[in-house]
């Protein structure tokens, strides 16, 4: 291996051990339920053996012997595919627990409306009853929130057309596209 | 016929009391189903006489129409019809969309604004909501050969088969479009009769402009997993 890609595996030791305790800090502190917390501390765990078995995985012991930049290519790919896997997985969980949510909601209001317990300020009535703060209301991004992401999406745009047409300054098209276009 | 009107409602309080006197002038039972509003709703809807069902957390149009539902089948309603709260359907309209299922002639009615030959011209409808209705009734039609003038419209009669079985399954967010492909699929028959809507009276509509640009990849998406599901269940 290159001490380019050592340095790397390195990193990514360093990052998924942080990851690693962090997740356990959240369990411990009951931020995460325990049953969704193995199956991401599993995952973890197998991350940390990928990289400490670098050199013998099929995919990056061939990417040793290629660039620097390849190296960190699929390296890109294969985190992407990672957390997209674990963010599906999560979703999966919200989703079902967002029906039970709903249907829980559903029932809890018709036996309040059957005992007569229907009145103003459910919502916060109910929150007092279990112990919990007002429950917020769905929220959404605000004004600023679009506007920023209008801003970003023009400034790509518009980033991409000039750099198409060399439009940028030597120095910036060096900083933009880093050492593989010397 | 036992008909009764479900009002999902969120911040409505305004245009409640007037709307609940309306119906009630119909001869048909109401319900609001409040979903989780920073107003009065609940009291205001009280305070008019008709039984209110508070959710305590927002559940959306979806959720908040499927808690009417289940409230219909447990007190033994026969016919449904949602009216938004919002004053937009006019309910001098319910004889009319309660009609063909007291025939027998249909489990589903949706009252429409845009029937070829009775559009309601007085309405406007914003161009980006146009859109977005036109890509849902094109691709209902392409997935099931139905054609559905208004698949947009909240303004429905359901018989009991129908509602019982929302009352089970019931889309979230903008469930039109998608409750319709789901009573097709599930073998309901469903018809359009000619309605005019007022303009909203009060408060604001949910249908903002970034929520009516992602309506027909919501649509698109949740037509999808039915259709998957739909051949799924075949298959097995």
């Amino acid at each position: 291996m290159t001490s380019f890609s050592f340095a790397v595996q390195s990193i990514c030791l360093v990052v998924l051990t942080a990851l690693l305790v962090y997740t356990l800090a959240l369990m411990r502190t009951g931020r995460l339920n325990a049953h969704v917390t193995v199956r991401w501390v599993l995952a973890e765990v197998a991350a940390i053996g990928a990289v400490l078995l670098w050199g013998r995985l099929p995919v990056i012991a061939y990417t040793s012997t290629l660039g620097d930049r390849e190296l960190l290519v699929v390296l890109a790919v294969l985190f992407f595919g990672f957390i997209a896997f674990l963010m599906l997985d999560s979703l999966q969980r919200i989703s079902a627990q967002s029906a039970q949510v709903r249907r829980l909601t559903q029932e809890l209001a018709l036996l309040r409306e059957q005992v007569g317990h229907s009145g103003s300020g459910a919502r916060t009535e109910v929150a007092a009853e279990v112990g919990l703060p007002p429950m917020p209301e769905r929220t959404r991004p605000g004004p600023l929130a679009t506007v920023l992401i209008a801003v970003w999406i023009i400034a790509c745009v518009a980033t991409l057309a000039v750099e198409s047409q060399d439009g940028l300054p030597r120095w910036v098209m060096a900083l933009l596209t880093a050492r593989y276009k010397q | 016929m036992k008909c009764l009107c479900i009002v999902p409602a969120h911040n409505e309080a305004a245009s409640l009391p007037h709307l609940l006197e309306e119906i009630r002038g119909q001869g048909c039972d109401a319900v609001v189903v409040d979903d989780a509003s920073r107003d009065d709703t609940a009291t205001v809807a009280s305070a008019a006489g008709v039984p209110v069902v508070s959710l305590p957390v927002n559940l959306g149009i979806g959720g908040a129409v499927q808690t009417g539902f289940m409230y219909a089948l447990r007190h033994g309603y026969d016919v449904v019809v949602q009216v938004d709260g919002d004053g937009q359907h006019d309910p001098r309209w319910l004889p009319a969309v309660m009609a063909p299922i007291a025939a027998g002639r249909a489990d589903c009615v949706i009252g429409s604004r845009y029937l070829p030959d009775a559009p309601d011209r007085a309405y406007h409808t914003p161009f980006v909501r146009r859109v977005g209705m036109h890509f849902s009734t094109t691709l209902l039609w392409m997935a099931t050969g139905l054609r559905i003038h208004d698949t947009t419209s909240g303004l429905r009669a359901l018989n009991r088969g129908a509602f019982e079985f929302f009352a089970r399954h019931y889309p979230t967010d903008h469930p039109e479009a998608e409750a319709l492909l789901l009573l097709h699929q599930a073998g309901f028959r469903i018809l359009e009769v000619p309605v005019t809507m007022r303009s909203r009276r009060q408060g604001r509509s949910l249908f903002t402009l970034v929520r009516s640009t992602l309506y027909p990849f919501r649509v698109a998406v949740g037509f999808l997993g039915l259709i998957a599901n739909e051949s799924g269940r075949r298959d097995r």
